[in-house]
């Protein structure tokens, strides 16, 4: 399957387009797979959590934390829901049409992509000034607990690390999502200057025809990816065993025992 | 140009008598031309048929078919005389003729123009050229000049332009008729042309050409009517098609690029 | 012209068959005048062409109910002709002698020339953009020649619709009738024609393996006061500027009700249904007629140098209210 499609330019010459849409069902088709795959794994899992006794004990020495524990703030919250809201439209702003249900999309897609530029850049400056910033990125000091979730997964209880406040997956996810999501604003946001938009003059050739090409091959390259990474988000935020964490993306909280059976109370620590 | 065909023509007439008293005696100036003749004075059924003379021209070689030509001619006449020697008698001489001054046609164009000031149409109601090109010889082949040279200025000034896109320097209309060429709609039923019939002092029949001048003549007088109808600040370029002065009309000045012609 | 396998079939369901058969690689041939310059030009190169001049049930104007029946293959010049459609349809008549020039009107039919594809300078000379299947538009930009294009409606691509006939048929109700191997369906004309935000690439809602075979006229708008006027650079064999058509039924100067259709301005003929809501039951005032001009160039977006067609749509809106005692 091709992943390029390529056009010609006014004066003959061979120019890239955009990406091949096949990739958007090749997406679709790797993020099904994966979800049946995860599905039908999770049912010979084993929990990770900690043991009940052991939970029952820390929650019996620390009689200071509250009965619930804030996960997320309301303005990580609201940003979490603005920024999804903003990505499913443009998501199926972007694909229902080659899908083959035509309307008229192109306003909406660069409106709600503003929505996400601003919303992702508000992220940015929130998480470095108010939030742990250091806490969502992945390194070295990290396989420790990665050995200890997998030895967890196949049933043995070892001491190792447990999750601070994000888990690892969470982590590696975050990560994918920095590099997808920053791909796709930084070319949309070029974009603009290709469609009519309020603010400015609609002039395609700031740019040559080859940097549209690579520009618009990477904006397609970056939606796909998303496709398949907002379809493993979804699914991992409806699985049951994962439900109390998008209760918590929604309400805000998580209950002491969760926080105790869950994480590590010194890499994450409540207040 | 006529003072050099007359050249050219009497050279030819010179050798058509040579060559009909070399075949059929007597002396040249025995003979004279008619009916497509070269024949003795008074028997203009006789003689040669130009055909004839003319291949007896392509045997003698020389001067008679173009071989040979006078020294005198310019050097391009005596290039194009040899890709066209051997293939009939031909007539090849310089203009010596005497001069006193120099002469030029003049065409002038009459236009009158109805603007639809609501659409900014442009309609010709009426149209005559005059031309001062001498002694008339051919009034239709003239009147056919007048008329179509000038419908040529009409359409550059009413609708007819190249199509290129700015950006990739592309020609976009890429027929002919993509180019607005006037069409028959376009001009006056009753266009007319005239000429003076002056003579030309400075040329041996008086005649004198056409060629080109009625396009100026057409086009100058068009956009000067427009400009009588809706004012000379309404356009700075040509073809004024409607859009030009419609939006001249509506913000009150002129709303395009000025001194732009043909795009 | 590049090669291509000619089909001839002489019957509506032959030609089904035939476009059923071959699908997408299929090419309609109708008069021909806007399919030899995609051909000739090489830049549409289909392997299968298949041309309805010899589909006889095709042709013809004949009565329908209180209306009229025109056949698609029908050549504008017997549309021109036709003693029915001038005596109580005469906008149309005087809308196909508007088209083309008299010898494209002998050839071509009221078929293509609704359904016929944009004039965009870009587009026609083979530039891949939206509309040929790639990713910009060339004539939206600052410096490029977008003097014939849309005003209004624009989404991406910019081009107009360059139909004389359209916007007559919409005014006076007309319906498409569109027939494939699956059946018939009916589409009002309004319907028929279809804007880049539907669908980019079409011009019309025809999809593979449809004929649009006969357009029909009800005899609602018979006999009412019409108005047809296009403004073009040249008087004949030339697209459209702008165009207007209308139906008006008048009491003395009072609109009970009408019917505009304007076209040029879009990439397909546009009803003001605004102008016409406006002018039901009131009196052909000065005012009134201005009020109706600014209505129709609500939400006019103009390009570098299309601006002119706002006014000329105001004042041609105008114009066709006024009718032609008016002026």
């Amino acid at each position: 399957m091709n992943i390029l499609t390529w056009g010609r330019n006014p004066w003959g010459e061979w120019i890239l387009t955009h990406i091949s849409w096949g990739l958007l069902w090749a997406a679709l088709f790797a993020g099904l797979a994966f979800l049946v795959a995860h599905a039908s794994y999770m049912l010979l899992s084993r929990h990770r959590k900690r043991a009940a006794h052991e939970t029952d004990a820390m929650e019996a020495a620390r009689p200071d934390l509250p009965p619930r524990i804030v996960r997320h703030s309301l303005a990580a919250r609201l940003f979490h829901w603005v920024m999804a809201g903003a990505m499913f439209v443009l998501l199926f702003t972007a694909f229902l049409p080659i899908a083959g249900v035509k309307f008229a999309w192109v306003a909406w897609h660069w409106m709600a992509g503003l929505v996400l530029a601003a919303s992702i850049l508000f992220h940015i400056v929130h998480a470095t000034i108010w939030m742990d910033f250091w806490s969502i990125w992945v390194g070295p000091s990290d396989l420790p607990e990665l050995k200890a979730e997998l030895m967890r997964e196949l049933g043995h209880d070892v001491a190792g690390p447990r999750p601070g406040k994000y888990p690892l997956g969470n982590r590696l996810y975050h990560l994918a999502i920095v590099l997808a999501g920053l791909g796709v604003m930084a070319t949309g946001l070029t974009m603009l200057v290709r469609v009519r938009t309020p603010f400015l003059t609609r002039n395609p050739y700031l740019l040559s025809d080859t940097t549209w090409g690579l520009t618009y091959v990477l904006h397609g390259l970056a939606g796909v990816s998303l496709v398949g990474l907002v379809m493993a988000h979804v699914y991992f935020a409806v699985r049951p065993e994962k439900w109390w964490i998008t209760k918590s993306m929604i309400l805000g909280w998580i209950t002491r025992r969760q926080y105790l059976e869950h994480h590590d109370p010194q890499r994450w620590v409540a207040r | 140009m006529t003072r050099a065909n007359h050249a050219g023509a009497m050279d030819a007439k010179r050798k058509l008598q040579q060559i009909a008293a070399m075949d059929l005696g007597g002396s040249p100036d025995d003979y004279e031309l008619g009916g497509e003749r070269v024949h003795r004075r008074g028997s203009p059924g006789g003689g040669l048929t130009y055909a004839q003379a003319a291949r007896r021209a392509i045997q003698l070689g020389g001067t008679f078919d173009g071989h040979s030509v006078p020294d005198d001619v310019n050097p391009m006449t005596k290039t194009s005389a040899g890709v066209l020697a051997g293939l009939g008698l031909m007539g090849v001489a310089k203009d010596t003729y005497p001069r006193d001054g120099d002469t030029y046609s003049f065409v002038i164009g009459f236009a009158e123009v109805e603007v639809d000031v609501e659409t900014g149409k442009v309609s010709l109601v009426d149209f005559l050229s005059v031309g001062d090109v001498g002694r008339v010889i051919n009034p239709r082949s003239l009147m056919a000049q007048l008329n179509g040279g000038s419908c040529l200025g009409i359409a550059h000034a009413l609708c007819q332009k190249w199509v290129i896109d700015p950006q990739y320097g592309l020609t976009l209309a890429r027929r002919f008729h993509y180019s607005k060429p006037l069409t028959i709609l376009d001009v006056p039923v009753n266009m007319e042309a005239m000429a003076l019939d002056m003579p030309d002092p400075e040329t041996p029949v008086g005649a004198r050409g056409v060629g080109e001048p009625p396009v100026g003549a057409g086009y100058g007088a068009v956009m000067n009517a427009i400009a009588d109808a809706v004012g000379t600040d309404v356009f700075r370029r040509a073809p004024v098609t409607a859009d030009i002065v419609l939006m001249s009309l509506e913000h009150g000045k002129r709303m395009h690029d000025p001194l732009r012609a043909h795009l | 012209m590049p090669a291509f396998e000619l089909l001839q079939p002489a019957s509506i369901a032959d030609a089904l068959e035939l476009l059923d058969r071959h699908g997408p690689s299929a090419w309609v041939l109708a008069g021909g005048l806007d399919s030899f310059d995609w051909l000739k030009d090489r830049i549409k190169r289909p392997s299968v062409v298949v041309d309805l001049s010899g589909v006889v049930e095709m042709k013809g104007v004949r009565p329908r109910g209180e209306g009229l029946e025109i056949g698609a293959m029908t050549t504008l010049t017997d549309v021109v002709r036709h003693p029915m459609v001038e005596q109580r349809f005469g906008i149309l008549t005087n809308a196909a002698e508007a088209a083309a020039s008299p010898q494209i009107r002998n050839q071509g039919t009221i078929g293509g020339n609704v359904s016929q594809d944009t004039r965009c300078w870009y587009y026609r000379a083979g530039w891949s953009c939206y509309r040929a299947g790639g990713n910009i538009c060339y004539a939206d930009t600052p410096q490029a020649i977008n003097r014939e294009h849309a005003i209004l409606g624009a989404d991406r691509c910019v081009a107009v619709s360059p139909s004389d006939t359209a916007p007559a048929l919409v005014a006076l109700d007309a319906e498409m009738v569109i027939r494939s191997k699956a059946g018939e369906r009916v589409v009002p004309a309004e319907d028929y024609f279809i804007g880049p935000g539907t669908d980019i690439t079409r011009m019309t809602v025809l999809r593979t393996g449809e004929l649009l075979v006969a357009i029909r006229i009800p005899g609602t708008w018979a006999g009412s006061t019409f108005y047809f006027e296009k403004v073009a650079d040249r008087n004949v064999w030339d697209f459209p500027l702008v165009n207007v058509a209308s139906a008006m039924v008048l009491s003395g100067n009072t609109v009970q009700r009408m019917r505009i259709a304007v076209n040029g301005v879009a990439a397909r003929p546009l009803r003001l249904v605004a102008v016409e809501d406006a002018m039901r039951g009131k009196a052909r005032t000065d005012d009134a007629l201005t009020a109706a001009g600014e209505l129709a160039i609500q939400g006019a977006v103009p390009l570098q140098f299309n601006a002119y067609k706002v006014p000329l749509l105001r004042n041609l809106v105008k114009r066709a209210i006024r009718g032609a005692e008016g002026t």
